[in-house]
């Protein structure tokens, strides 16, 4: 029997799969505030892409756990209308310490009671993973914008390369949506998308704007 | 050199890396830390000395969080639970035997973590 259908073994394994990624983001994240001594600039830039990989390592860990959990029916996915903002001040929160390196300024022009459905644990995991791409592809000193127009989020970055090619991936949300599942499986295509590597290393993709809305995701990537 | 009147902070976790960083982290910003490896080693260096805050996690060996906050909640130190695990059960025990706070160890940084020991100090 696999330890991972086993929930309680499950629930310790991931725990302990996630511990030194996890960790390892605050050990660098407190070298980086110099407070084991003032670290030279080359140094700070070799402890800066670790910490991101470290980031990345966690961020996948925890989409794979829950995905590998609501497949097995070991999680239950609420669905509940939340607002945005909740999710995303989450989500942004995580990564300010990567928004701040990076100089990125953010505003968020979205209604204060614009809702969603979904779980608010997943659907928080999806966003950190797709800001985490927009942040991690954006240049030094860029302006993040997440604005709202009737049922869509928008997310942009400044100095978009107007030559772009769009990745639709489309999600019918009446059978396997995107931010919740009743208890069903998840939608292959996203699961691959989301957490393999390739996405990340892909030499031509750079994620640049997301756009959600109830029955479609849409990413722009720029494949140049 | 931290003043030794500055408040004092048992940090409890059995992962050596996250109590180093937060630990000294916190260190730096004028506390007096001391590290626990679990509810056990926490219980015998709370018979040497008396802390302002307390910060726990959850999942350790020998003695869990919940096991050691069911042995010192009535001595009422302000506890913070710091874990990677968001189980209702684990939260539901933690604030039944004093948790005040939930942060979550990783996506909470050093300053965040210092900045809610600093609001729990002043409440």
């Amino acid at each position: 029997m696999s330890l991972f259908n086993d929930p309680n073994q499950s629930r310790i394994l991931w725990h302990d799969l996630k511990t030194f990624p996890s960790a390892a983001t605050i050990c660098l994240e407190t070298i980086l505030k110099n407070v084991y001594g003032e670290i030279s600039p080359q140094l700070q830039t070799l402890i800066e892409d670790l910490r991101c990989t470290a980031i990345t390592q966690t961020i996948q860990l925890e989409n794979l756990s829950i995905i590998q959990k609501s497949t097995l029916q070991t999680l239950a996915l609420t669905d509940i209308r939340r607002t945005i903002k909740t999710d995303l001040d989450s989500a942004l929160n995580y990564l300010s310490p990567l928004l701040k390196s990076k100089q990125i300024s953010t505003t968020i022009d979205l209604p204060p009671n614009q809702t969603m459905n979904g779980d608010a644990r997943y659907s928080t995991t999806i966003l950190q993973n797709i800001l985490y791409i927009i942040i991690a592809s954006a240049g030094q000193t860029s302006a993040f914008n997440i604005s709202s127009k009737s049922n869509q989020i928008i997310f942009t970055i400044t100095n978009l390369d107007p030559e772009i090619t769009p990745l639709i991936i489309n999600l019918n949300k009446t059978t396997e949506d995107l931010l919740y599942t009743d208890t069903g499986p998840i939608d292959t295509q996203l699961k691959l998308a989301w957490f393999s590597n390739e996405l990340l290393n892909q030499k031509l993709n750079q994620l640049l704007a997301y756009t959600i809305t109830d029955t479609t995701l849409t990413l722009l990537y720029d494949t140049h | 050199m931290t003043p030794t009147n500055s408040p004092k902070i048992l940090f409890i976790d059995d992962e050596p890396l996250y109590a180093k960083a937060y630990g000294d982290s916190l260190t730096a910003q004028g506390y007096q830390v001391t590290t626990a490896k679990n509810g056990e080693d926490a219980l015998e260096k709370m018979i040497k000395s008396n802390f302002d805050i307390l910060i726990v996690d959850l999942i350790m060996p020998i003695m869990s969080g919940i096991s050691f906050l069911k042995k010192v909640h009535r001595k009422k130190i302000p506890t913070i639970v710091f874990t990677t695990l968001e189980g209702e059960t684990d939260r539901e025990d933690a604030i039944k035997y004093g948790a005040k706070v939930f942060l979550k160890k990783g996506e909470t940084s050093t300053d965040q973590l210092a900045e809610t020991v600093a609001k729990l100090l002043n409440s």
